[in-house]
């Protein structure tokens, strides 16, 4: 099909664009086009909160050109009546079960149209599999901007954060946060609308975010799919003490696996089940339920530093980049295997 | 070994302390509010270690404990003081 900004009719399929991404609905009336959630402007909703809803066309559009979709011949014979389009919608209204990837506008209105959901926005983010997944390392300076971050949120997360090495941790990560989102997405933190979802996370409708940090480093993430991120510097400790963590973090097929495993072996699968865990978005986290060997995971070494783990629902390649405040470029790792 | 909760307390504090002497500094007064991750900067893997330093320094099993959804002292104290009883 192609676009072109036509005036609209009963039963058409709409879209605008807003940012770098495109809202569809279902034209209906100047006064009806029923949507999927609000067009993702300014402060977006939280995902729980978007039902299909009805707007007019002004509120559709923000300012924006609305396009229409312009049928094949082929995609005419197929599409469902323009009342049978309009009976749909309508039917849906309220009903929520928003997913970024699938269940969006662009699925619901394509549903009402075709009888088919369907989202090439989504197909494209998903379709990124070959492509590596880019996480940025960042080791925190020793001056921290002084300026407010977005979301209010997260500012005051940070202020209110007592301790000093956590409180500097939270700043710089966002910062790196900012820019890897800028860089990659071309956009700011604060059109993400980033909140805290029950389990503490921070969520967004836009991107899946990932954030880590041990000691002066810290990790982040910012994919179209679901990612985990993990950084653990080798710390101290004794070999008895080695011994009770690992019998306390390894599942019971592990065990059998790792006998005593060395300091090595201990922090990367640390870090291999933490970023299973944020990628999972669970409540409550359980090492010893959680398997390290996930083939979703992709282990590095950080010379002279510690651990990075990268969980990608694809399980796709890894690019790790190193921050230092101005240029990015390929951090010198190798990927650690399990054994 | 029966303690009341200012005691569990106290050691939960030693225990910290002797992990960590700087703690005192970034938090003076540590009680049931102190939070473990905002206020002591535990990580993660710091939990882990106090798991197994709760163990010893109590008596007291926490296999079926997930640690991790201890946030403030004052839970710490609550759990160490259901594994006693």
């Amino acid at each position: 099909m192609r676009w072109w900004p036509a005036a609209c009719r009963f039963g058409d399929l709409v879209r605008v664009q807003t940012g770098s991404v495109w809202h569809y609905g279902v034209y209906l009336s100047d006064d009806e086009v029923i949507q999927f959630g609000p067009p993702p402007r300014g402060e977006l909703t939280p995902p729980g909160q978007i039902r299909v809803c009805s707007t007019n066309i002004e509120d559709f559009a923000g300012g924006d050109t609305v396009e229409v979709a312009l049928l094949s011949p082929l995609e005419k014979l197929r599409r469902l009546s323009p009342k049978r389009t309009a009976e749909k919608a309508r039917a849906r209204l309220g009903e929520g079960g928003y997913d970024l990837l699938h269940n969006n506008c662009e699925h619901f209105a394509m549903d009402c149209v075709f009888g088919r959901p369907s989202s090439g926005q989504a197909e494209a983010a998903l379709s990124v599999k070959g492509r590596p997944a880019e996480v940025w390392l960042s080791r925190i300076p020793e001056t921290l901007p002084d300026r407010a971050v977005v979301p209010d949120e997260r500012e005051r997360e940070i202020l209110e954060t007592r301790d000093p090495v956590l409180k500097r941790q939270r700043r710089w990560d966002w910062e790196v946060l900012s820019r890897l989102v800028q860089s990659r997405f071309s956009t700011g933190l604060g059109s993400l609308g980033l909140e805290k979802n029950q389990h503490g996370k921070w969520v967004s409708p836009r991107l899946f975010v990932s954030l880590a940090h041990s000691g002066d480093w810290v990790a982040a993430a910012a994919l179209e799919e679901p990612v985990g991120v993990d950084i653990e510097l080798w710390p101290g400790g004794d070999r008895a003490g080695r011994k009770a963590l690992s019998a306390r973090m390894l599942t019971r097929k592990e065990r059998g696996r790792y006998a005593s495993p060395e300091l090595p072996e201990t922090l990367a699968l640390w870090t291999r089940k933490e970023c299973l865990f944020k990628r999972m978005d669970g409540s409550s986290f359980e090492p010893g339920k959680i398997e390290a060997g996930d083939p979703t995971v992709r282990t590095f070494v950080l010379a002279g530093v510690g651990f990075v783990s990268v969980s990608t629902r694809s399980g796709r390649p890894v690019r790790l980049r190193l921050w230092d405040g101005g240029e990015v470029r390929d951090a010198d790792v190798r990927e650690w295997s399990m054994p | 070994m029966k303690a009341d909760r200012k005691q569990i307390l106290e050691k939960l504090t030693e225990i910290i302390l002797f992990a960590d002497e700087t703690a005192r500094e970034r938090c003076p007064v540590m009680d049931e509010n102190t939070r473990i991750l905002e206020d002591l900067g535990f990580t993660s893997v710091a939990m882990l270690y106090m798991a197994v330093s709760i163990e010893e320094a109590f008596n007291v099993r926490l296999d079926d404990v997930n640690v991790w959804d201890l946030h403030t002292l004052g839970d710490a104290v609550r759990l160490i003081e259901r594994k006693m009883a």
